[in-house]
């Protein structure tokens, strides 16, 4: 778990579910708006990387 | 004169009602502070308030066992300072973990930036929770 993606992958679903919970009253919509908010940091963090590695690496 | 007295005893009751809200909210606010989610439990919102319990202490206790610092108040550095501020936003799992020694930072750990990362953001979102919690105890819910 403590591989660069590992702890990314552990801060995204403890971020999102923080704040799928704050932002929703129905679980319902908790879990939508917390995968949302999960994929989007764990998508956007992988594409970022992608990007860095082609224009830099 | 009836009309008089109804208003005044009217508005009696306004200021008192609005002071218990307001004692309310600080109560509210306080135990949100100090113990991750108590906010959301004092309001009646279990469900939520054991939610932020577990998620943002186990990031605090992620954020230790990864090698984080608990940074001092060091106003000669400005990010350090703001850290430690983040940190403390969460106030009995930042008390136990100083007087239990641990948080010393173990920089040469790979997962230490990391760490540091985890108990920050738990401080700040925690402090999004206590402002969830104002606005609840205040009457303020979102639709």
């Amino acid at each position: 778990m403590t591989t660069h993606l590992g702890v990314m992958i552990l801060f995204a679903a403890c971020v999102s579910t923080v704040f799928g919970t704050l932002l929703r009253e129905q679980p319902r919509d908790q879990v939508r708006v917390g995968g949302r908010i999960f994929v989007s940091l764990v998508g956007g963090a992988y594409a970022l990387g992608w990007l860095m590695f082609l224009v830099f690496g | 004169m009836p009309a008089s007295g109804a208003t005044g005893s009217g508005s009696s009751a306004g200021a008192t009602t609005s002071t218990e809200t307001s004692d309310r909210a600080l109560r509210a606010c306080l135990a949100a502070w100090l113990v991750p989610g108590a906010g959301h439990l004092l309001l009646g919102q279990r469900r939520k308030g054991g939610i932020f319990f577990v998620v943002l202490s186990v990031m605090f206790v992620i954020g230790l066992a990864f090698g984080g610092r608990l940074f001092p108040f060091q106003m000669q550095e400005p990010l350090v300072f703001l850290a430690a501020v983040a940190e403390w936003l969460q106030l009995l799992p930042r008390i136990i973990a100083g007087v239990g020694g641990l948080g010393q930072g173990d920089v040469v750990a790979v997962t230490y930036e990391y760490g540091n990362t985890f108990l920050i953001v738990a401080g700040l979102l925690n402090a999004l929770v206590v402002l969830d919690v104002f606005d609840r105890a205040r009457g303020r819910t979102r639709s």
